[in-house]
């Protein structure tokens, strides 16, 4: 039975420095969907942009003034960032350790000789910003793009040889989502979807 | 009562303990040598403790890749004198030029950066390469198709000079840069003369403290910027040596004309060349045991270092794609 492995950011040391978050139960949590494989980060959002797009083809008639508006389909994207907070050296490589992970996320399963086996399709959860429809998980998404920022004024925690690990790592993702469907529900989509909560 | 510039070289002194400042007789040679040998005991330190653990444990240090690197430094540097503490602070950064993995005997080139840099930006990006195909009218979701993820950094660092014989240092040095974007040509002999044709880019191997280890990459940008606001160190004929001769001083040199920055900044774009496998599972992982974990197999973190803290469940490996390159012809056993 293939096993899958659960890390959790700002869960480390004694003193991890995102208490707040924790507590408050603010959390990110990305499941790569090939292995199973979890990482979660205490949400501390920088940014959060949910942008629907609709996607539209025009027809005019011989003898309307405004023309027929056709929907072709509906594209959700997000795009927000986090940051990743240490205030320790253990804590700090712990956290290395789950970036890492979402990190490696953006890769796939491979087959025995190398070949692609399953893409690296993710399901992000942030509390009730990005919640699924259908299920108690987040949203099914592709990933497009992570960016690893270091803020050098916030300084570092280093080791020797060279170890070097941000107090303060911003992490950016744009991501698009894949609409999922309720096989046994009785409209196109869930009439709860999209939702923030509230 | 100094001038300016010598209030500003004393003041470096003091926060910069290194060995060269208001010494003319610096020898660079032993002090190069010195700091080769402190990095060499370490990373003889380092090899040691780790054929006795268990490979889980740890992480590839940097004395140690750059042990097996060798990288050769064309300069001694500004924090050789550096405490090891220091030295974390300020990391190595190591770009090596390596032979071309399918044209190996047009040499490994000749740049060689090895510094250690006050680092001012770290960025790294991730792109994951997602081709939307067509959608039927009605449908829900697009085909997503995966062509594979790519990797970029951008670096920026600081290179600041206390001395005259300093900045020449960081601009020798951002000159051997600066030609790494620059591809490779080959000479053709023909009767009368001789001409080039392209070879192809240059390939580098570089090293970052626990962010970039021991990675092939390409260098796709150098940015050089010379901080005015910081200054320049200016030209004065007046020192002698014994034979009559101008010569520099720490804050003042001898050649009319030359521009020597006491601040440069640089920014760096690489896009790297994995020589190992990325993703999950793979052809080094095919026992059951194996399942879900990362392709490469080689019992240590990945893109970043932890230091020694033991890796995650997943990352376990027996570590035998370790060494993913050979010293033949510097290429990778797996995938590339």
């Amino acid at each position: 039975m293939p096993t899958s492995t659960t890390l959790r950011a700002g869960n480390a040391g004694d003193s991890a420095a995102t208490h707040w978050a924790n507590e408050q139960g603010y959390i990110i949590k990305f499941t790569h969907q090939p292995t199973g494989h979890v990482v979660e980060f205490p949400a501390t959002l920088q940014s959060f942009s949910d942008i629907h797009t609709p996607k539209f083809s025009e027809q005019y008639g011989a003898d309307t003034m405004d023309p027929t508006i056709i929907l072709n389909s509906a594209d959700r994207k997000m795009d927000f960032s986090f940051t990743v907070l240490s205030s320790s050296l253990e804590e700090a490589r712990h956290n290395t350790q789950c970036v890492n992970l979402l990190i490696q996320m953006l890769y796939p399963l491979l087959s025995s000789d190398g070949t692609i086996l399953g893409n690296p399709f993710i399901t992000v959860e942030i509390m009730n910003l990005m919640q699924s429809a259908i299920s108690p998980s987040g949203i099914l998404c592709i990933i497009e793009n992570i960016d690893y920022a270091m803020d050098f004024e916030s300084g570092v925690i280093s080791h020797d040889n060279g170890e070097l690990h941000p107090i303060s790592l911003e992490i950016s993702i744009s991501a698009t989502a894949v609409l999922e469907r309720d096989a046994n529900s009785d409209t196109f989509l869930p009439n709860t979807y999209p939702s923030y909560g509230g | 009562m100094p001038n300016d510039d010598e209030i500003v070289s004393e003041g470096i002194t003091l926060d910069l303990p290194h060995e060269s400042h208001g010494d003319l007789s610096f020898d660079v040679a032993a002090a190069h040598a010195e700091a080769r040998e402190r990095l060499d005991t370490a990373a003889a330190q380092v090899a040691f403790e780790r054929d006795i653990d268990d490979f889980e444990f740890g992480q590839a240090s940097m004395s140690e890749i750059a042990a097996i690197n060798n990288p050769t430094p064309t300069e001694p540097t500004p924090t050789d004198g550096l405490p090891p503490n220091l030295q974390a602070i300020y990391p190595r950064l190591s770009i090596v030029e390596e032979a071309d993995p399918q044209h190996p005997e047009h040499g490994t080139g000749d740049i060689g950066f090895d510094f250690f840099v006050y680092l001012t930006t770290f960025q790294e990006s991730f792109k994951a390469r997602w081709q939307k195909g067509e959608r039927s009218y009605g449908r829900l979701n697009p085909m997503y198709y995966y062509g594979g993820t790519n990797r970029t950094v951008d670096i920026s660092f600081t290179l600041p000079a206390g001395t005259v014989r300093e900045s020449r240092q960081n601009l020798n040095n951002c000159s051997q840069l600066s030609r790494a974007i620059y591809g490779r040509y080959r000479m053709w002999n023909l009767q009368t003369e001789h001409d080039f044709t392209l070879v192809g880019s240059r390939h580098f191997r570089v090293n970052l403290g626990s962010l970039l280890r021991n990675e092939r990459v390409f260098i796709s940008g150098f940015t050089f910027t010379v901080n005015q606001d910081a200054g320049v160190f200016d030209y004065d004929d007046s020192t002698l040596n014994s034979d009559g001769n101008p010569i520099d001083t720490d804050v003042t040199h001898s050649t009319k004309g030359l521009l020597l920055p006491k601040q440069i900044d640089v920014v760096i774009n690489m896009i790297f060349k994995h020589d190992y496998l990325l993703g999950f599972e793979g052809p080094n992982r095919l026992t059951d045991a194996d399942k879900n974990k990362w392709a490469s197999n080689t019992g240590k973190d990945w893109p970043h270092g932890t230091g020694d803290r033991r890796v995650a469940p997943y990352m376990t490996g027996d570590g035998t794609m370790a060494v993913v390159r050979t010293e033949e012809d510097g290429v990778s056993e797996g995938d590339d």
